[in-house]
């Protein structure tokens, strides 16, 4: 199994502006739960998926993403089962097992937001670095002393990972048995692997406190950038296409209201 | 008039009465390359600290005295103008890196001044040039070795111009080839670039080469150690030169530990390729080799915390693979190379007996004996204290009683001798020579060729993950030095002559 995080790459994704692709995120996560045709719905889902499998084929191998599959399906599942409204598609004869108009789509509709919704944001972790999102935003105009909270986190969190893992296994060569233990001895080994974590994170959180005043932050309001990606054509014609999809699926939903 | 001036400085640390330094006296000329040495624990660190401005940003005045460089009183500007004055390099270029590439972290100053990028790229350039580094622009920062992560270090503080660079103990985590390319490199940019070096550091055979400045703090005083007090006894066959006991080194027949063709792979890459060799009784084994070479992995596989792609491990009568970390805990003890990840409790009492107490063996005995070793080691005064507020030497001196309390056939030690003086070190040294001698055995992870030659009885010697060399320590030296490691082959041996 492998963490859910970025994968450096060249695919079209990975060439996009971080805050193109951050954009977007929001904007096709809102445009999600605005349709209501479930057939928009799917496309998008079956697109999202596809994309996906582009930029990643082991996708299936990522931590989280088997659950958050299933869990879509289920939904699916869950409403063709009890969702007994509208016209009768498939009739078994077995209650349980007929399927009906109103239970496929809300089933597609439900399923189908839940999905797409998992793969784009599957799609915006594998293909951008949080460490370029971090400096286009305060590029934007975020404050830079909260931007470099998501940047100086982004450093520190592998390594108090690997301390984590450290200390663990420094308990096991003292003959803790993490599997042997009451609910009581597991609550203390908890507070006893917790201590030494947070006394590094202190520790480690100081000096860097200080590394980062010893070599002038705060002295300005401002900052400058020696990075000076700016968006490209790519993501100009990128936008312009997501702008027609977007619009054109909106006008069949508006289409079909009225 | 001196460049840098240390008058009657005094400091103590905040919520302590006992003054860290007290009425130190110093006086530098810009451009001096110096070095500062001294005991553990001596107070190095804090001179160092407080020269960079960092012990000035408590509410409380804790400090008297005056540290003027040029025309600065560093405890009168703020800490983000110290910069102009002062770089200071910490002893793990990890803890003070903020980003995650080498371009970021060197314009990360850069940035804050407001400079123009174009500026910026043009000083990032320098920078890097001046240590050698230009090649790990490009590089994210996870991906350097040691020593590379050192010299991006002292580039981004270059970066800003300082009067002053100053570096605490910047070698103490790499291997001896690395450990001679900084000192070398920081020779260089004195040379280069005119400004003020000062090096705290216990390794002093290396830095002599360079001719420095040398001073010792010691009992609050810094005094200039003269060429009569320093006597480099140079040893013109350094090859031959070894103790009495190598020379009879003659290995139990019974085997501890036994690895047979033994590969680990992590990630993409292959760390331990083929690994084979015996672990007898009574052996004290120096595990040596580059950063990165693979010596840790060595260790963590042997105690059954990395699991082995294919070979086999056999550690006493337990067959292959079939006993956990927690149940070897009672035959190996196992220090790693933080102190401050290995200490759970809230006592250093709980501590030290923490092992015995979660494998079932402390008793009325233990507890007496427990009671001795803390008296050995001088910590019979800090039985009830929480061990996070021991300094790093007693931190140390904790770890190795809770590893050994309970009397395990083997100890498996990364590293320990990191930041510790050469009394120090050599006290640990003949402590583990000890430990073997009642029929246990030791391996030491270590970076000190003169010690290795002085106390081990074997060296195992990894390059690029295979064991090049399974010898006796003799003949191991011999044949570093045919196969041109020569940055691990003892070096003359100092000597401090106290007065």
């Amino acid at each position: 199994m492998h963490k859910l995080r970025f994968l450096p790459g060249n695919s079209l994704a990975h060439r996009l502006y971080p805050l193109t692709k951050f954009l977007w995120l929001i904007i096709i996560s809102i445009i999600l739960f605005i349709l209501t045709d479930s057939r928009l719905i799917s496309i998008f889902a079956l697109v999202l998926i596809f994309v996906l499998l582009l930029i990643s084929h082991s996708i299936w191998h990522i931590r989280g993403f088997r659950l958050a599959f299933f869990t879509g399906v289920s939904l699916f599942i869950l409403y063709l089962i009890f969702d007994k409204s509208g016209e009768m598609l498939i009739s078994c004869g077995v209650n349980i097992f007929d399927v009906t108009q109103g239970g496929l789509d809300m089933g597609l509709r439900v399923s189908g937001r839940f999905l797409a919704i998992i793969f784009i944001s599957y799609i915006f972790i594998l293909t951008t670095d949080p460490n370029l999102l971090a400096y286009s935003l305060m590029k934007l105009g975020l404050p830079y002393r909260f931007g470099f909270m998501i940047v100086t986190a982004l450093r520190l969190a592998p390594i108090l990972e690997d301390e984590g893992r450290a200390i663990y296994n420094a308990q096991l060569v003292r003959g803790v048995h993490y599997d042997k233990q009451g609910l009581r001895k597991l609550i203390l080994l908890m507070q006893q692997f917790l201590s030494p974590l947070l006394f590094s994170a202190i520790r480690r959180a100081d000096k860097l406190v200080f590394s980062m005043e010893g070599r002038g932050f705060g002295r300005y309001a401002t900052r400058t950038f020696h990075d000076q990606t700016k968006p490209s054509k790519l993501d100009l014609i990128f936008t312009a296409g997501l702008i027609i999809v977007i619009t054109a699926c909106l006008y069949v939903e508006i289409g079909e209201i009225l | 008039m001196a460049f840098l001036n240390i008058c009657d400085f005094s400091y103590s640390y905040p919520g302590f009465q006992n003054l860290a330094l007290e009425k130190i006296n110093l006086s530098l000329n810009q451009g001096d390359f110096v070095v500062i040495t001294g005991k553990s624990g001596c107070g190095k660190s804090t001179l160092g600290k407080a020269l960079a401005g960092f012990l000035f940003q408590e509410d409380e005045r804790n400090f008297s005295g005056k540290i003027i460089i040029g025309n600065s009183d560093m405890a009168e500007i703020p800490l983000y103008e110290a910069y102009e004055k002062v770089a200071y390099v910490q002893q793990n270029p990890e803890d003070q890196f903020c980003t995650l590439s080498v371009i970021d972290e060197i314009a990360f100053g850069l940035e804050n001044l407001c400079l123009n990028p174009q500026i910026i790229h043009k000083k990032i350039d320098q920078a890097l040039g001046i240590v050698n580094g230009s090649h790990l622009k490009d590089r994210k920062l996870s991906t350097l070795s040691g020593g590379e992560k050192q010299k991006v270090a002292i580039a981004s503080l270059l970066a800003l111009s300082p009067d002053v660079l100053i570096l605490d103990e910047p070698t103490s985590n790499l291997d001896p080839a690395s450990t001679r390319t900084i000192f070398t490199t920081l020779h260089q940019i004195r040379n280069i670039q005119g400004l003020t070096v000062i090096i705290f550091e216990h390794k002093l055979s290396q830095l002599l080469e360079l001719n420095p400045i040398l001073y010792e703090l010691k009992e609050n005083m810094i005094v200039p150690l003269k060429q009569q007090q320093v006597s480099v006894l140079r040893n013109s066959n350094k090859i031959n030169h070894c103790n009495e006991i190598q020379d009879e080194y003659q290995p139990s027949t019974e085997i501890l530990i036994n690895l047979n063709n033994v590969n680990i792979t992590l990630g993409n890459k292959h760390i331990l390729k083929n690994i084979r060799f015996s672990l007898h009784q009574g052996e004290f084994i120096a595990l040596m080799g580059a950063n990165g070479s693979g010596k840790s992995t060595l260790l963590l596989t042997i105690m059954g915390l990395l699991h082995q792609d294919s070979g086999s491990c056999v550690k006493f009568a337990y067959p292959n693979n079939q006993v956990s970390p927690s149940q070897l805990a009672k035959d190996i003890g196992f220090i790693f190379q933080n102190p401050d990840q290995q200490i759970f409790t809230q006592t250093v009492w709980d501590e030290i007996t923490f092992t015995c107490r979660n494998l079932g063996l402390f008793s009325d005995q233990t507890q007496v004996e427990a009671e001795q070793w803390l008296l050995k080691l001088g910590l019979e005064d800090r039985k009830d204290d929480h061990p996070q507020r021991l300094s790093y030497g007693e931190k140390r001196r904790v770890n190795l009683i809770s590893a050994i309390l309970h009397k395990p056939r083997v100890l498996l030690i990364d590293e320990m001798l990191v930041g510790q003086d050469s009394q120090n070190a050599e006290f640990w040294m003949k402590f583990m020579k000890d430990y073997t001698k009642f029929g246990n055995s030791v391996i030491l992870v270590n970076h000190h060729p003169d010690l290795t030659q002085a106390f081990c009885s074997r060296m195992l010697f990894l390059s690029d993950g295979e064991l090049i060399i399974d010898s006796p320590i003799p003949l191991a030296f011999k044949q570093l030095s045919e196969m041109g490691f020569n940055s691990f082959l003892p070096q003359p041996i100092l000597v401090e002559a106290h007065a």
